[in-house]
């Protein structure tokens, strides 16, 4: 077969759309990605010859990194068992698809704040110790869980599961066909999830216990040294390095072999469905229930709200644009790596700074604008740190979903437009729009939560509404906390009702 | 001619904007104690006041490390600072100039070529349940954290790994020597006594009745004070060796865009010292030796700040090989 431009079938049909135009763009956005690293290593690399102190990590903190990796990867795999079970029970509910940004906006400390003050009110083991972080952790994950499980849905062969049926029963077909189709995509979402948790001290140490992140950030807070930082981040860098390729290649392998379906759930009973949502009412209900308690009036919801507008807007203003840029970076490089599966090794390698402490990143970014003659540049350093850590995501998204894409489409487009740009831009957008939207989304909500680098970039007479949130927390002002919780979870529920509305659900074509 | 009026305005707004005098200030003090002093500064001068603001997690690392990075073209002019450890650190770097502000504090709290002054004091206090705790039971000493008397995990302090907590264990590193202090802190942790994240933590699970007491910072005990929890605030020691203070500073930059507005600034910021002690951001005013919160007055370590910087790379470690495991 000749396309119209006079090119043959590539190893995929969307490399047709793929232009010089987007293949230079895509080189922009991996060159974008190395600047921040770039930066660290040349920070790093003067204080090495400046002769400042550096350390490895020792055997006691590599006895921690075990714990801490056993502790994350249960907390990531219970979280995604959970947020499969509530997705695969509540898929067919038309609210779903608009309900998972308001799950996903919630910054995962408030959260996991949340889940810990419930623990600690119920007492017994929820109180203290590894139980009580794991179930608080877990919960904090659990809307990511959810948002996973709903992607791997996503990758079910209806054809293939109405024939097994006709052999099996519907429990066999679950576990012996539909979960071993969809576990490597589940497993691969769970690295993410253990990415974050394998990151995160506060939890853990408010139950009594140790994680390696904590040696990392106490000798961040001890030294200030980026060098040191980094070196005992190593073991981070190096699990990441041997998880991602593994996860990655099972993930390819499970999204290349489904092709795109209406998913059908007859495995799926009644009283799944139930327990599904009574579970997602309870994790709704109980944050909700404690933060509407301690807002107090309607008048000093308000209050808060006006108080905050600066950073509310600032914060909604610079999160919309990093996940936009989050989108029009990820797409090509998407695009890429779906039409030349030699290049998939370049997804799995911007996943890496996933693993480094965010602190990391900010300095990094100092370190190139330092490079830069003009301040210009600074002004939109909170919008690069939040675009350097959430792109790798949003390219994994959007190449799961480029191979959903129907291939007849795609194939005819190849035919009969008269060039790739028209091809682009009048088939291939139309069919990415929800995907492009579900990464908009999903990227906007962490850019939001994300503190630990935006504080390292932040310019003067500017602040972010987490830094105000934080600053709240510290002073003990729950009410305003909550009311600022609800507030960006109103807008999220808002903007999911939106989408719903304006485009069709993911899951029907 | 309407149209050119039109330009004209907007030109004109644009360079009044861009002619109006600033001051850039990095501050870790707390922004809902800093921001409205700054907004009643700019008032008062006519000086627009660009922030940058901290949060207790990064326990003013961060801030800091921009000081640092940007030392070759500072953007901040003045470095607002709730402790004290981070700001001789940079003064070490060479990042300051005196502002030639004086001041009425204690020599201990300011240098003698002017290169930072203290401004207002936190004091390192037991916060106690008066529900769970009886007056009699009252700990009035740091030893007492995890006594006998007190339930199994019923009493708490901050990680002694970063912010105040970490600093009072260099200070007591330099007081009482690494031996005694390593001492301490293994019978701390073989008692059971709860460590956590943060001080703002220890006020949250005391308030809570969580834990009967915890050792937390002056400023954590009075929020809750001022929220009308059911709370005692203690000083420790104060028949023997007093407590640990953490005073804050202020500093003019070097190089600096706006010497005479940072001036203005520093001025101000030392003038109203009662004032931030009475919001509640410090306890103990450096001016004149006053403190809110103890008005009986107030028995403290006498330690050298430079002696406290000198023992903390040390007594970090220590630290770090004792809780991270």
């Amino acid at each position: 077969m000749i396309f119209s431009d006079g090119s043959s079938p590539a190893a995929s049909p969307v490399a047709f759309f793929l232009g010089a135009g987007t293949r230079i763009w895509a080189c922009l956005a991996v060159l974008f990605f190395l600047l921040p690293l770039l930066g660290l290593g040349v920070e790093c690399l003067s204080r090495v010859v400046a002769g400042a102190a550096w350390e490895l990590p020792s055997l006691r903190a590599l006895g921690v990194l075990c714990t801490s990796v056993g502790f994350s990867l249960s907390v990531a795999l219970a979280a995604i068992a959970l947020g499969f079970f509530v997705a695969a029970g509540l898929q067919k509910k038309a609210w779903m698809p608009a309900l998972l940004p308001a799950l996903l906006i919630l910054p995962f400390s408030i959260q996991s704040l949340t889940w810990a003050m419930v623990g600690i009110r119920l007492g017994g083991v929820f109180s203290q110790g590894w139980t009580a972080a794991f179930f608080a952790e877990m919960l904090a994950f659990l809307p990511l869980g959810i948002g996973i499980g709903t992607v791997a849905l996503a990758t079910l062969d209806e054809k293939l599961l109405e024939a097994a049926q006709v052999f099996r029963r519907n429990g066999a077909v679950f576990w012996q066909i539909a979960l071993p189709l969809i576990a490597p995509v589940l497993l691969a979402g769970s690295g993410a999830i253990f990415l974050f948790s394998v990151l995160d001290f506060t939890i853990p140490s408010i139950f009594g216990c140790s994680v390696y992140s904590l040696e990392i950030y106490a000798a961040y807070s001890a030294t200030g040294n980026p060098l040191i930082v980094a070196l005992l981040s190593l073991p981070l860098i190096v699990l990441a390095c041997v998880c991602l390729p593994i996860l990655a290649r099972m993930a390819f392998r499970a999204i290349r072999l489904t092709p795109p379906t209406q998913q059908t759930l007859f495995f799926v009973s009644p009283a799944w469905q139930t327990a599904a949502l009574v579970t997602l009412g309870a994790f709704l209900l109980v944050p909700i229930v404690s933060l509407m308690a301690d807002i107090g009036t309607v008048a000093t919801f308000f209050r808060t709200l006006l108080d905050a507008q600066g950073e509310i807007v600032e914060s909604l203003w610079t999160a919309s644009i990093a996940a936009s840029l989050c989108v029009l970076a990820g797409f090509p490089l998407a695009l890429v790596c779906a039409s030349f599966p030699s290049l998939r090794w370049v997804l799995v390698a911007i996943s890496l700074p996933l693993a480094l402490p965010p602190p990391l990143i900010g300095m990094g970014l100092l370190q190139c604008a330092k490079w830069m003659p003009y301040d210009a540049f600074d002004s939109w350093l909170p919008v690069f740190v939040a675009v350097t850590r959430f792109f790798p995501l949003a390219g994994w998204i959007c190449f799961a979903m480029l191979q959903r894409i129907d291939v007849n489409a795609l194939e005819a487009a190849a035919v009969f437009q008269p060039s790739k740009i028209r091809g682009f831009c009048f088939v291939l957008l139309p069919l990415s729009r929800r995907a492009l939207g579900i990464v908009w989304l999903v990227s906007f909500a962490l850019s939001l939560g994300e503190l630990g680098a935006s504080l390292l970039v932040i310019q003067p007479g500017h602040s972010l509404l987490m830094v105000r949130i934080y600053n709240l927390l510290h002073y003990g002002a729950a009410g305003d906390v909550a009311a600022l919780g609800l507030f960006l979870q109103a807008i999220a529920l808002l903007a999911g009702i939106a989408a719903v509305l304006l485009g069709k659900s993911l899951f029907r074509r | 001619m309407t149209r050119l009026s039109f330009l004209l305005l907007i030109a004109t707004s644009a360079f009044a904007a861009a002619s109006q005098p600033e001051v850039v200030v990095y501050t870790s003090v707390d922004q809902v104690y800093s921001a409205p002093l700054l907004r009643e500064f700019e008032k008062a001068t006519g000086i627009q006041v660009k922030a940058v603001y901290d949060v207790e997690a990064s326990k003013t690392v961060g801030l800091a490390m921009r000081l640092e990075a940007e030392k070759d073209r500072p953007k901040a002019d003045v470095f607002w600072n709730n402790e004290f450890l981070q700001t001789l650190r940079l003064n070490r770097l060479g990042l300051f100039t005196p502002s030639g502000i004086p001041s009425q504090a204690l020599p201990q709290f300011l240098t003698s070529d002017g290169m930072w002054v203290g401004l207002g004091a936190r004091a390192r206090v037991f916060l106690v349940n008066k529900n769970l705790v009886q007056p009699e039971d009252y700990p009035r000493s740091l030893r007492d954290l995890g006594a006998a008397r007190y339930p199994a995990g019923k009493t708490g302090m901050a990680l002694p790994l970063f912010g105040t907590t970490a600093t009072q264990a260099a200070a007591m590193v330099a007081k009482d020597g690494k031996t005694d202090t390593l001492l301490f802190f293994q019978k701390i942790k073989a008692l059971a006594v709860r460590m956590l994240p943060g001080n703002s933590t220890v006020r949250d699970l005391v308030v809570s009745g969580e834990l009967a007491f915890g050792l937390t910072d002056s400023d954590d005990a009075q929020g809750a004070l001022d929220r009308g929890a059911p709370v005692e605030v203690i000083a420790p020691d104060q028949d023997t060796t007093g407590t640990f203070v953490v005073f804050g500073t202020v500093a003019m930059l070097k190089n600096c865009s706006h010497p005479e507005e940072a001036k203005k600034l520093i001025e101000f910021l030392l003038a109203a010292e009662n004032r931030l002690v009475a919001t509640g951001a410090f306890q103990w005013s450096l001016q004149d030796a006053t403190c809110a919160m103890f008005p009986q007055g107030l028995k403290t370590w006498d330690i050298a700040p430079e002696k406290i910087l000198e023992q903390y790379p040390v007594s970090s470690q220590e630290m770090r090989e004792l809780f991270v495991k």
